[in-house]
């Protein structure tokens, strides 16, 4: 670390323009991303439970080969863990699922299909910077299986907070079978195994198809996208989704869309009155502080359209 | 933001880091780095899902390897590489979230148009390197990590960051002089010499 070169931006002997070039490069801030919608749409990424289109995907595959190798290690290991191959086999079901659902989702949008980039920026180790990265869980779940089981406490520990500020559509799955999934990162986590095994009975028919999944997300997406210009549109694509996903996985999303929709369209009384029902669910949630600002007496200009 | 600070907090004293803590704390990061990189603003969003779903895939992060940071930069770097491989852009949508570096405070307008230009121009001759270069200098020269830390994240031995710097660096400096002499005779343009190198 010592022999780390100065930058180029203290180098006195650099050209002070590209020097001052820098300094404002690396001053500049990062303007137009909405890191709580992200965040939780990050969150839907990690805890939808359903296997997708792609079921016949390479995460169907890997699920498998995950399967089989772990049964491969339970022969080996014999009988001293009593949570076998299943466990394995939930864990990367659960992981590989729901990430497809976003990026399929929001294909019509950016038009492009993350779900080739995840898989192979996950499996191509030649397009690394040359590294020999610790790669997926998933494809080789004996090695963490066995390395490191304090992780599973650090892990629920970590996420924990998330789930108190987290959204309506997991009020159900409360129940605390639920961490499991979401916080759920790795396949070699012991506890999050113990409990999906007892979960995926228990609440399998009542989760939505993997189809209904990306509808809804693609609908909120595009609803999203359409907020600052459209809000018209956009409140409709969120009503549309409240009537066909009653029991939606966005339903938090779309609720606060369509008040912003709503105030943004200057119907101040329907959207403070829904606020108020969406605050007292989410108040605490990734979108309440939108929410306020957008039914906030003195709201924003930049809220609303320019008339 | 309380909840961004406790986050920070917890990135420096956990042993582990799961996907959404990761988020939270190098969110940001994650989406200077991708557009330093040469993502298109609109897509910033989905790289952005993307690369932090992998973090999540691989379980998280843990202490002993590197930095966040730089270990989320070899993610990133990965699913733009790919991305940029795999599909060719479609037409702008115009409805899309647009991300994109802004400039730091400025006293005045004309200071920060001289701020904008500034930054049209380093990302003009970022442009200009190689991706693997790109990354390296990225990572040093703006985001100030230390050459140990980018080759832990990365995966590649300190003398390879060394030796991708010094030539980031002269191809860097040479892009950033090019530019500066096209814009002088042209007023203006820099802007539409980053459209150009983006397209």
């Amino acid at each position: 670390m010592n022999s780390d070169p100065p930058r180029l931006l203290d180098d006195p002997s650099a050209s002070p323009s590209l020097r001052a070039d820098l300094a404002r490069a690396a001053d500049a801030r990062l303007e137009g991303l909405d890191l709580d919608a992200g965040l939780e749409r990050l969150r839907t990424a990690t805890r939808t439970g359903s296997s997708g289109p792609s079921g016949t995907s390479l995460a169907t595959k890997l699920a498998v080969g995950a399967t089989l190798a772990a049964a491969a290690a339970a022969l080996w290991i014999g009988s001293r863990d009593p949570t076998p191959a299943p466990q394995v086999a939930t864990a990367p079901a659960v992981s590989a699922g729901p990430s497809e659902a976003p990026s399929e989702a929001l294909e019509p949008i950016v038009g492009e299909p993350l779900r080739s980039v995840r898989t192979s920026s996950e499996l191509d180790p030649a397009e690394a910077i040359g590294s020999t990265p610790v790669d997926g869980g998933e494809v080789d779940p004996t090695s963490p299986a066995s390395a490191e089981p304090e992780d599973a406490s650090a892990l629920e520990d970590g996420s924990e907070p998330a789930h108190a500020a987290g959204a309506a559509n997991r009020a159900e799955l409360a129940d605390g079978s639920e961490p499991a999934d979401s916080s759920g990162s790795a396949p070699d986590d012991p506890a999050p195994r113990a409990r999906s095994h007892g979960r995926a009975p228990a609440t399998q028919p009542a989760e939505p198809s993997v189809d209904d999944v990306l509808r809804e997300a693609r609908m909120v997406a595009q609803a999203r996208a359409s907020l600052a210009k459209d809000p018209s549109r956009a409140l409709e694509l969120t009503e549309q989704a409240e009537e066909e996903f009653p029991q939606g996985q966005l339903v938090e999303e779309r609720r606060a869309l369509a008040i912003r929709a709503l105030a943004a369209l200057g119907r101040h009384e329907q959207a403070r009155r829904r606020a108020d029902e969406f605050l007292a669910r989410f108040g605490r949630g990734a979108h309440a502080e939108a929410v306020r600002r957008a039914v906030a007496p003195e709201a924003p200009a930049g809220e609303a359209p320019a008339p | 933001m309380k909840r961004v600070r406790r986050s920070k907090r917890e990135a420096l004293t956990g042993e582990h880091l799961d996907a959404e803590a990761l988020y939270r704390a190098h969110a940001d990061f994650v989406a200077r780095f991708l557009l330093r990189l040469g993502a298109h603003g609109q897509d910033v969003p989905d790289l952005l899902q993307e690369v932090f779903l992998v973090a999540h895939r691989r379980g998280g992060f843990v202490r002993d390897r590197a930095k966040p940071t730089t270990w989320l930069a070899e993610i990133s770097f990965r699913v733009f590489s790919d991305r940029r491989k795999k599909s060719r852009r479609k037409l702008e949508d115009a409805d899309t979230e647009t991300i994109a570096m802004a400039p730091s405070q400025a006293s005045s307008p004309s200071e920060r148009t001289e701020k904008r230009e500034a930054l049209a121009r380093v990302q003009s001759a970022l442009d200009t390197l190689t991706p693997e270069k790109r990354a390296v200098f990225v990572l040093y020269e703006l985001e100030g990590e230390s050459c140990d830390s980018i080759a832990q994240g990365l995966g590649i031995p300190v003398g390879t960051v060394y030796s991708r710097l010094h030539s980031a660096r002269r191809d860097f400096a040479r892009a950033h002089d090019r530019i500066v002499e096209e814009t002088r005779s042209t007023p203006g343009t820099s802007r539409e010499v980053v459209a150009g190198a983006r397209a």
